[in-house]
């Protein structure tokens, strides 16, 4: 390894160390805890099926994800999910052959070190955008079918991470992440080094987020990712709109996403106490290689798109298209109880390719003991 | 590379100190040369209405799922603590109010 090499990757080495001394040096004797109350081990997480039918093309995923909630006391609290997700495509009218992949989405220790700082180590999930920290579960997620840019925020990696909330004022809080992931060799969790996070000022009164991610890769290929994201769950009405904006070399874009829950409407009660209907708008930018239409320079644009961090689970959904594609989605989802919910969505994909229409339907459920 | 390590580390830092500066103060509100941090406590309402913040955290990414039983909810709300990046004040306000 050269000098310049070596120096490189020592220093976010060092600067993980600072990060992690930094937290320690701030945490008082006495860290704060959660309450009187005594937590308990538990399993959570979700089950469900989604399937994608365009020309072509059709896919059906079913997933399996426990996650174990163990607290270690009151001050840290050690958490995994575990996904196991099957992969059936239809290319072309033939059906191939069944796959299911395996992974840990995270397993991390969180140690609260006092009211504002919890210190994360293990793997975890990139804390960069909303959608792959926040939103990805099935049966959180509005829409089934990820984002187009959720290749380029999607993954997770094995580090430390410093997060917490700061009250500014009676109303603002500063939310921040702040991580640092080194490469890790386990087949099951391929990562890439890097740095970033997410910073963002929430308005409680208001119910509005809006947070500012960056990311810096520090593997072979060196390049900076940041995002914008904003959250606004309206008071007067049950209506949240979600927004997210991402920039890296494999590409850019954003979605803006408008959810509607019809628990007020006073007829059909049955159906629109259970309902949601949902809308998105969203459009992705190739890399102008990928956009060329040389042959050779297609070949490498494609190759740039490859190269999307594409750890365990999650299958075609974190792939990144090849063109520049807009991406118009409606659909709704069904509660048929707390934690169990049917969606479908419709869409159409537009590319200088052809516009082709896009159908999914998907069950999600969600159990924790 | 050399800056954005270097930002990293600078922004984590002041994220950790002004968390210890809020910290000391509350513990210690009258202690001389501590005017700003003071300024930002006394800005913080004390206590947390537990029903406002769980109004205003427990439907930003998801809808409020049901009750679990008070240990279990101690668990989630550990969860939800890092996940949301809650104040532990917050936490152990929204635990109250759904434990009760
Ligand atoms: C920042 C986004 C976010 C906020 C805010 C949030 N949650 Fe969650 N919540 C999640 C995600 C993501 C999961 C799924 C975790 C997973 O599967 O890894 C989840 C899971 C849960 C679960 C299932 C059990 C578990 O712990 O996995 C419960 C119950 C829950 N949240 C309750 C709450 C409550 C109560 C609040 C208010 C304090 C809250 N959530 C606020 C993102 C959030």
């Amino acid at each position: 390894m050269n000098d310049i090499a070596m120096r490189s990757t020592l220093r976010p080495r060092l600067s993980a160390a600072a990060l992690l001394l930094a937290a320690i040096a701030v945490a008082p004797a006495r860290a704060q805890t959660a309450g009187e109350i005594k937590p308990v081990p538990m399993i959570t997480g979700y089950g469900g099926v989604f399937a994608n039918f365009q020309p072509g093309q059709q896919s059906v995923n079913p997933t399996i994800t426990p996650v174990l909630l163990v607290p270690l006391g009151q001050k840290a609290l050690v958490e995994a999910e575990f996904e196991t997700e099957g992969e059936w495509n239809r290319t072309g009218g033939v059906w191939g052959p069944r796959t299911v992949e395996k992974g840990i989405e995270y397993v991390q220790l969180d140690y609260f070190a006092n009211k504002y700082v919890t210190v994360v180590g293990g793997r975890f999930l990139t804390p960069f955008g909303v959608f792959n920290e926040r939103l990805h579960p099935i049966w959180v997620k509005d829409l089934m079918n990820a984002p187009l840019i959720f290749g380029l925020e999607h993954g997770s990696g094995m580090g430390g991470m410093l997060r917490g909330g700061i009250p500014l004022s009676p109303s603002v809080n500063l939310n921040y992440a702040s991580f640092f992931s080194a490469n890790s060799t386990n087949t099951l969790m391929e990562s890439e080094r890097s740095a970033g996070g997410r910073w963002s000022l929430f308005l409680a009164k208001r119910r509005i987020e809006s947070g500012f991610s960056f990311k810096r890769n520090l593997g072979d290929e060196r390049f900076n990712s940041y995002g914008g994201d904003a959250t606004w769950n309206l008071t007067r009405v049950p209506l949240t709109f979600r927004s997210e904006y991402a920039h890296a070399t494999l590409g850019s874009g954003y979605w803006v996403e408008a959810s509607y829950r019809t628990v007020r409407i006073s007829r059909w009660r049955p159906l629109f106490r259970r309902l949601q209907i949902v809308a998105r708008m969203e459009q992705f930018f190739a890399p102008k290689e990928a956009e060329e239409g040389h042959a050779e320079e297609e070949e490498e644009g494609e190759e740039l798109a490859m190269m999307g961090p594409e750890p365990a689970g999650h299958g075609h959904m974190a792939e990144l298209p090849e063109h520049n594609t807009r991406r118009p989605m409606a659909g709704f989802n069904y509660y048929f109880k707390d934690g169990l919910k049917g969606s479908f969505a419709w869409g159409r994909e537009m590319t200088p390719e052809g516009n082709q229409n896009v159908w999914s339907v998907g069950l999600a459920y969600r159990f924790g003991y | 590379m050399k800056t954005t390590a270097g930002l990293f580390a600078g922004l984590t830092l002041i994220a950790a100190l002004a968390a210890k500066e809020v910290t000391v103060s509350a513990n210690k509100p009258t202690q001389p040369g501590m005017a700003a941090s003071a300024a930002i406590t006394a800005a913080i309402p004390t206590p947390i209405d537990g029903d406002e913040a769980y109004k205003a955290n427990c439907s930003r990414c998801h809808l409020p799922p049901r009750k679990f039983a008070p240990k279990k909810m101690a668990t989630i709300m550990m969860h939800m603590r890092v996940r949301a990046n809650l104040t532990a004040a917050e936490t152990d306000a929204i635990l109250k109010y759904l434990t009760q």
